[in-house]
């Protein structure tokens, strides 16, 4: 047996087709990765950029609280400080009116202005849909500063 | 506090009316002052008179516990009174001291209908208070019902 008999009868062919597939796959995936090289080279040059992005991507994202002016007189935290009390003892979100109702049941001083100081605050602030919560990371910033 | 002319053309509601229209309305507007925590309207009871701020916080609430605050001026306070029927659909009670100006519901619709052009102009400046709340009636009619 010679020539292309035997090459037939070895499986000379398969095993060619099998050879040409492996070279122009291995050909194909260096071109590709010679031509990507380049950003490869970019993302090396600004690593640390990229690093930060990604830390920031996997990072736990925090709330940015913006920073107001707060009216932060003695009587203004001291009634802060009851009304975060009273709004504890409520399910959050709660309502306003249920609120001032709390508020007048226990005698505290003037629940209508102090509402709107405590929104105005920011310390109370609407949910949008009629509800409200209140804000402990405005609230801690209040009492950070004392 | 004085009401004049220029006074009411500056509030959104009466905006587009003539010096005439004005005339017609003013003798109806009455300034009055309000103080912190007084209770302007109560809903379910039937409307008098509507509100226009002039000054001043106010928070409106339902009886399901939601509510929202207005410290605009021109703002409106027992508008559904305009549009019907005649009972007030919200709460409404002063955050603070402020100035508002009251209009009683009967004479209003009564100068409304006797004047066609000024019905118009204020019905449709009505509407698009409507429009900005309705959602929040909505809301608060369903979770009623």
């Amino acid at each position: 047996m010679k020539g292309l008999e035997a090459i037939t009868f070895y499986n000379g062919w398969n095993i060619s087709a099998t050879g040409i597939c492996i070279v122009f796959t291995a050909l194909v995936t260096l071109s590709f990765i010679i031509s990507q090289l380049h950003k490869g080279l970019i993302i090396w040059e600004k690593k640390d950029e990229y690093i930060k992005k990604a830390g920031k991507l996997f990072s736990r994202t925090k709330k940015t609280v913006p920073r107001r002016k707060i009216k932060a007189s003695e009587s203004f935290n001291e009634s802060a400080r009851q009304f975060h009390v009273l709004i504890q003892s409520m399910k959050d979100p709660f309502s306003l009116p249920k609120l001032i109702m709390l508020a007048i049941k226990i005698d505290l001083m003037r629940p209508h202005s102090t509402v709107n100081d405590l929104l105005a605050a920011g310390l109370i602030v609407p949910d949008g849909k009629g509800l409200y919560y209140w804000d402990h990371d405005v609230y801690t910033t209040i009492f950070e500063k004392e | 506090m004085h009401i004049d002319f220029q006074n009411i053309q500056e509030i959104n509601i009466f905006e587009d009316l003539s010096p005439e229209e004005i005339d017609k309305i003013l003798p109806i507007i009455h300034p009055v002052k309000i103080f912190e925590g007084e209770r302007l309207i109560r809903q379910g009871d039937t409307s008098q008179m509507f509100y226009i701020i002039i000054s001043g916080n106010y928070m409106i609430h339902f009886k399901d516990g939601r509510a929202f605050t207005l410290h605009k001026k021109g703002d409106m306070i027992g508008w559904t009174t305009v549009a019907g029927p005649f009972t007030y659909h919200e709460s409404a009670v002063a955050l603070t001291d402020g100035e508002a100006l009251t209009i009683p519901v009967e004479e209003f619709l009564h100068l409304m209908q006797g004047d066609s052009d000024l019905g118009n102009k204020i019905t449709r400046k009505v509407t698009e208070i409507v429009r900005k709340r309705i959602a929040f009636v909505k809301g608060e009619l369903t979770e009623e019902e």
